[in-house]
């Protein structure tokens, strides 16, 4: 990915570049917001990651200016800032995802796949959603695989569906929690592991087991499971 | 000396107050002479008018001749009967010439009339007539001189500016009497306003309970500074907890820091260790911005209408599995329907630290029952385990920020879960008690909430939590 990165803190930003360059981005790094419009002007880029606080500009600020000069590609941003109206407040900004420091560079990583590879918006009511034989009824509250089928409670169905929405992509623990509870606290340690669980048993006595634990990355539902 | 100087120069007194009440009551005095005066004239007049008619009547007693020279023969004996009078009668022919009187007054209109005279000597003097006409076309005026009206011109200046004097005098008299008595009470809260603003809290403004509004001051600013003192103890109470709180997984992440370690495998054990620290120091500082938050009442997002009953059961959910992983079991329900006004994802986190409490700290093989009943017009929400509870003293104090049950070392959270969860429910204007549930313990939370009119089944994809407008899943 062509990524533009846009903070002021040599330590950080110089750790980003490196750990994202061996992850197979490129990285172009810019210090300040004037910098930053310079370095949007002269490439295109697949995403933006953007340090809410710069020495000129605000990042939400910048964001403003940048949407002037044409069309934003998917945005993420840092922030020391972690209250959760901080975060409600910068993803009122325009940034499609928000992360506080201090961050996981893995968490970062999955945050960055799952913006960029966001196709086209789903449009009205989702009434089911299928990958294969794995079908997810809104209406019921009901998984079918093949022939086989149970209801699921709303946690589970919730679950699932993000994991779904999300087929073939990693998942990270904190994604789910923010998909499926709150964004605004930290999720308890055992709380979306003990709930995937569960929902990888329900799945199974259907005869389906799509969901795949990436070991202190998260999860990913494989859609070729599914078949 | 330099005390009083100082005490002169600090003490701001009333300043031109005290002339300005002077000049109100001056004023005020002068006004009140005035009317005074005003009306004690009119009511003299209104006497003279009387006499006039009175002597009128007599000078012309029903049933007697009524032509000039009659008249004339009765007013000359009626004057001629009386040495001194105030009251002088005048006959007037139809030509309007005077013909009896010794007052050279020209013939006024009919009725009363307000005049100025002179009688023989240079010095005009006020007075009311009261003419008729006689039916062969003469006047009759019966003229009264009106002393009280030269009284009242003579005497209005003086005594308006003596009544001025005397009431500026008073008024700069009583404003500074009654500012020295302000000043003497302001004072002592001043002297205590100083002491505390100097770091003393223990200082109390004396209350003396005759001083009427002073003492509700003082004892307002009494209240005030117990709750401060209170807060100011909680904070010192806090910073020092959290020193401590920080200083432990602080001083293992440098012990883990200084370690040396050749063998990769040993090196990554040990970054491993130190991540773990510092992520505990990361839940810590994540757990109290979340508790300043919630206490001074920022929060995501507005307060919106909750199924309290289906937040519950989704908590539940979530938190079931986990309880079992714990070897804990957990029965669900009953709740009754309940509506409440609150933030969502606060409550989410109230009822998944308490449940997560139970995971954590009551042991293998306990049982927990989480239930809502509705009592009025209150929501009663019970998480009860029977587990090994909590010693009396030990429930409130857990409540406070950085304490925490009696648990072994490998199970300490960030000691500010109760503190946080005490702090949601205060945001919901609810109250949270803690039980003792022999065995085990209850907590027990009450919300204001209501019953919700019934309204039918919609089916609805993803909701979560009965929160009508959030879809749990973004829709992307």
């Amino acid at each position: 990915m062509q990524l533009l990165l846009v903070e002021d803190d040599p330590l950080i930003a110089e750790e980003l570049t490196g750990k994202l360059g061996a992850l197979g981005h490129r990285c172009r790094h810019c210090v300040t917001g004037t910098e930053a419009i310079g370095a949007f002007a002269d490439a295109a880029y697949d995403a933006i990651i953007l340090d809410r606080m710069l020495p000129d500009l605000t990042g939400t600020g910048l964001l403003d200016h940048l949407r002037t000069q044409g069309p934003l590609p998917p945005v993420l941003m840092l922030s020391a800032l972690g209250s959760s109206s901080d975060k409600i407040e910068g993803l009122n900004a325009g940034a499609d995802d928000y992360l506080a420091k201090p961050y996981d560079i893995g968490e970062l990583n999955a945050r960055l796949a799952a913006i960029v590879r966001r196709g086209p918006q789903v449009h009205g009511d989702v009434i089911s959603l299928s990958i294969g034989q794995l079908r997810l009824d809104g209406t019921n509250h009901n998984v079918r695989f093949g022939t086989a089928q149970r209801h699921l409670n709303r946690i589970e169905f919730s679950l699932l569906l993000f994991l779904m929405r999300h087929a073939d992509r990693l998942v990270t623990r904190a994604m789910l929690f923010e998909g499926v509870w709150s964004h605004s606290f930290q999720p308890l340690p055992n709380l979306v592991d003990s709930n995937i669980s569960r929902l990888r048993r329900r799945l199974l006595e259907l005869g389906c087991d799509p969901i795949v634990t990436r070991r202190g990355e998260g999860y990913v539902l494989l859609s070729e499971q599914c078949s | 000396m330099l005390v009083t100087v100082r005490r002169r120069e600090s003490d701001p007194g009333i300043g031109r107050l005290s002339l300005r009440i002077g000049a109100a009551v001056a004023l005020g005095m002068a006004v009140a002479a005035s009317i005074v005066l005003a009306l004690t004239s009119l009511q003299f007049s209104r006497e003279l008018d009387a006499s006039l008619y009175k002597e009128m009547g007599k000078l012309m007693p029903p049933g007697a001749p009524r032509d000039t020279a009659s008249v004339a023969d009765r007013v000359i004996r009626r004057a001629a009967s009386r040495s001194t009078s105030m009251k002088i009668a005048l006959l007037y022919d139809a030509s309007g010439r005077r013909i009896v009187g010794r007052v050279d007054l020209p013939l006024q209109r009919d009725g009363l009339v307000t005049l100025s005279y002179r009688d023989g000597d240079s010095k005009p003097k006020d007075g009311r007539a009261f003419t008729i006409r006689l039916p062969d076309g003469a006047h009759l005026t019966v003229l009264h001189h009106d002393e009280m009206k030269e009284v009242v011109r003579d005497m209005l200046p003086a005594l308006v500016l003596c009544l001025a004097l005397f009431g500026a005098l008073m008024g700069v008299l009583a404003s500074r009497a009654m500012a020295r008595m302000i000043a003497a009470r302001l004072a002592l809260t001043r002297t205590t306003a100083d002491a505390i603003a100097a770091g003393d809290l223990s200082q109390r403004v004396p209350v003396d309970d005759r001083e009427g509004i002073f003492a509700a001051q003082a004892q307002s600013f009494n209240r005030m500074i117990a709750r401060m003192e209170e807060m100011v103890e909680g904070q010192r109470h806090f910073a020092s907890h959290l020193a401590h709180d920080l200083r432990t997984p602080l001083t293992r992440l440098r012990a883990l820091l200084t370690r040396e370690s050749d063998d990769p495998a040993d090196f990554a054990a040990l970054r491993l260790a130190a991540g773990r620290e510092c992520t505990a120091i990361i839940a810590t500082f994540e757990a109290l911005l979340r508790l300043s938050e919630i206490e001074a009442g920022r929060h995501d997002a507005p307060r919106t209408v909750l199924m309290l009953d289906d937040l519950l059961e989704d908590v539940a959910n979530s938190m079931e599995p986990v309880l079992i992983e714990a070897g804990c079991a957990l029965v669900i329900g009953p709740f009754e329907p309940a509506i409440l006004m609150g933030d969502r994802s606060l409550l989410l986190q109230l009822f998944m630290n308490l449940l997560d409490n139970v995971a954590r700290h009551t042991g293998p093989g306990t049982r927990a029952r989480i239930a809502m009943r509705r009592e009025g017009t209150e929501a009663v929400v019970t998480l009860a385990d029977d587990g090994p509870g909590l010693a009396d003293a030990d429930r409130t104090r857990v409540l406070h920020p950085f304490e925490r049950g009696r648990d072994k070392g490998s199970k300490r959270g960030s000691g500010l879960g109760l503190a946080i969860a005490k702090a949601i429910v205060g945001f919901h204007d609810g109250s949270l008690r803690l039980l003792d549930g022999a065995p085990g313990m209850i907590v027990e939370i009450r919300f204001p909430a209501h019953q919700p009119a019934p309204v039918p089944e919609i089916g609805d994809l993803a909701g979560i939590s009965g929160s009508a407008e959030r879809s749990v899943i973004p829709a992307a």
